[in-house]
């Protein structure tokens, strides 16, 4: 049933993956039974508005829950009623705003929900110099140039605000890091650091989803390409094997 | 790989001019160090105060009486505005603090009245009545998401008629000479009430500071959103942070029965938030949560007293103290404000260039 042409379709449990979802919103069906795997590596997930893309990204960061079907990570089923849970079991969501606290530092968001401590007479004390010193070996690792693990997150730019929250997931080791249109608010700079930024981790053998629209970008970035249509996945295209020609036929549906 | 690691480290990533780069790199320094800006300049107008009333007043008689009798007087309130500054950290607002102070007086004279001036059970009672009152404010904002405002609003009204109901309105004694030593009494000339404020605002200072629970409480007033996301239990943090305004209000009703040597329900209680809301946002603190420190609001604290008690000696009418109160909460913001609001502007404009390109994006 699923069309998969990429060449390394053989392998162990995925990381994540989608089995049969479906969600419909009054009479309108946004998913239809989508059933995929996620490998090791980069997957681009591209499709005309409408065709199920954000929806599919919010069952799998657990923002919304399916009518039917699962997510399982490493093989099993998960029944997510939150991004909280989602990102319990190892699935890290890049959001534009929400996820980080403005008031505080870089270092102390990265640590957020997971500060190093020490105790001192019996109280749970934070190591602030630990979580700097962490953060910054942490923050060299993502490549885009932070003003300081002290700064305050409020004055960050938007790329800058995604490398945090890219340096708590590799921190903690995600699973899967799932991007919804990442580059969207960013200039064409830091889309470009951002993109190999994400190409890097890819590159380390990190589950990476992302859902992006502008086509050629996606034939050259992504490793497996997922093109949706009216909510199901029409094709698993090898982005080294396929042109834009071919990918916009397959998105309009014409071919 | 390395060698590519490098070169993407040389170019400069985001696409800012360096200006605004190295103003960033700056950035942490304005931004670690404004509570620090603040507290300077809170310390500087406390010093200006002084030495204006100082002389005004002809000096060492001034210093003499009054800076103890500032303590002395700010001591109840700072004990209040400690509970209300981390209510406001963790991003709400407790109104109903004045109310919860002279509730717990009331109790206090109450229960003692009827138990042969038994102070332990009086004390246990006072605790207990703060305490219950304080988490009636938490569940409310807390677990049935009532706006602060609001539900301390409402509860602000009820405490206070309950103490009216329990005192029948009337002034009630209270028999204990223990009390009247806290309330009156001093230890090698400092009077006891300061030394309660002292370790109070110290104990809480410190855990706000650097416990993991103090650093929660800014992580869940700065973004709640984020907090929940990170898997910090909100609710639980917000409901302690009323529970010890409670616990602070009780100390505080205890310091004014010691002081007065009567329960009081609305002398000395009632209008106590608001000096003490006051106090914190003179500290530094903002309404939004996440932000300011214990100890900036309890210069903010002391500047209130040193205003009120300066004004008093210097013979300016009362109505005059509330003018002036009110003009130095203004000043003060403006001040804060200055320098907060260049970094408003600046997220502004960086949230208006995304939200340009996000629709650039998708045209």
């Amino acid at each position: 049933m699923n069309p998969d042409r990429s060449p390394d379709s053989a392998s162990a449990v995925p990381r994540l993956a989608a089995a049969g979802l479906a969600k419909e919103y009054g009479h309108v069906v946004a998913l239809d039974s989508v059933s995929v795997e996620f490998k090791p590596g980069l997957t681009g997930i591209v499709g005309d508005n409408g065709a199920g893309k954000s929806t599919l990204m919010r069952i799998l960061s657990g923002v919304e829950v399916a009518d039917g079907g699962s997510v399982l990570v490493d093989g099993r089923p998960q029944a997510f009623a939150s991004a909280l849970d989602a990102r319990l079991a190892g699935i890290e969501s890049l959001y534009q705003d929400l996820a980080l606290v403005d008031t505080m530092s870089v270092a102390d968001n990265i640590f957020l929900g997971r500060e190093i401590t020490r105790r001192v007479l019996g109280v749970r004390t934070v190591d602030r110099r630990r979580m700097r010193q962490e953060a910054d070996r942490v923050l060299t690792t993502v490549r885009i140039s932070m003003p300081s693990s002290r700064a305050g997150v409020r004055q960050l730019s938007g790329g800058q605000r995604q490398a945090v929250a890219i340096a708590r997931a590799l921190h903690f080791k995600a699973r899967v890091l799932l991007l919804d249109e990442p580059t969207a608010a960013l200039g064409p700079r830091e889309t470009a650091a951002f993109l190999s930024l994400i190409r890097h981790v890819a590159d380390r053998g990190e589950t990476v989803v992302m859902v992006g629209h502008n086509l050629p970008q996606m034939l050259e970035l992504t490793d497996r390409l997922l093109v949706m249509r009216a909510g199901r996945v029409r094709a698993t295209l090898n982005p080294k094997q396929t042109t834009l020609r071919e990918l916009a036929e397959l998105m309009v549906g014409s071919a | 790989m390395t060698a590519d690691e490098k070169q993407a480290a040389q170019t400069p990533e985001d696409g800012r001019p360096a200006g605004a780069r190295r103003a960033a790199r700056l950035g942490w320094l304005a931004a670690v160090s404004r509570d620090l800006y603040v507290d300077l300049a809170l310390l500087a107008a406390l010093a200006v105060l002084l030495a204006v009333f100082g002389v005004a007043s002809s000096g060492r008689e001034f210093l003499e009486t009054n800076l103890v009798s500032i303590l002395d007087a700010g001591s109840i309130l700072g004990v209040v505005t400690v509970g209300e500054v981390i209510v406001m950290i963790s991003g709400n607002l407790d109104i109903s603090v004045g109310s919860n102070t002279g509730l717990v007086s009331a109790a206090l004279a109450v229960v003692m009245a009827h138990s042969h001036a038994n102070l332990a059970l009086g004390l246990l009672a006072a605790v207990a009545v703060g305490l219950v009152a304080g988490a009636i404010n938490g569940v409310a904002v807390a677990y049935a998401r009532v706006n602060s405002v609001i539900a301390t609003l409402a509860t602000y009204s009820a405490y206070l008629g309950v103490a009216l109901l329990v005192t029948n309105g009337q002034e009630v004694g209270i028999d204990s000479s223990a009390l009247g030593t806290l309330g009156t009494g001093r230890l090698l000339s400092v009077p006891y009430l300061v030394i309660v404020l002292i370790v109070v605002a110290t104990i809480v200072m410190t855990l706000m500071r650097h416990s993991l629970g103090g650093h929660r409480v800014y992580a869940v007033g700065g973004s709640q959103q984020a907090s929940l996301m990170a898997g910090i239990k909100v609710q639980r943090y917000l409901f302690v942070m009323f529970l010890l305004s409670g616990l602070c209000a009780a100390i505080a009703g205890v310091m004014l029965a010691g002081q007065t040597g009567t329960a009081q329900p609305t002398e000395g209680s009632v209008g106590l938030e608001l000096t003490a809301i006051t106090a914190v946002l003179l500290g530094g603190t903002g309404l939004s949560g996440g932000t300011g420190t214990v100890f900036g609001a309890i210069l903010g604290v002391l500047v209130l007293s040193t205003l009120d008690n300066g004004l008093l000696l210097l013979g300016v009418p009362a109505f005059w103290q509330e003018v002036a109160t009110g003009a130095v909460l203004m000043i003060a913001v403006l001040l804060q404000d200055f320098s907060g609001h260049r970094n408003r502007l600046r997220a502004m404009r960086a949230a208006r260039r995304r939200a340009q390109r996000a629709a650039g994006a998708t045209l």
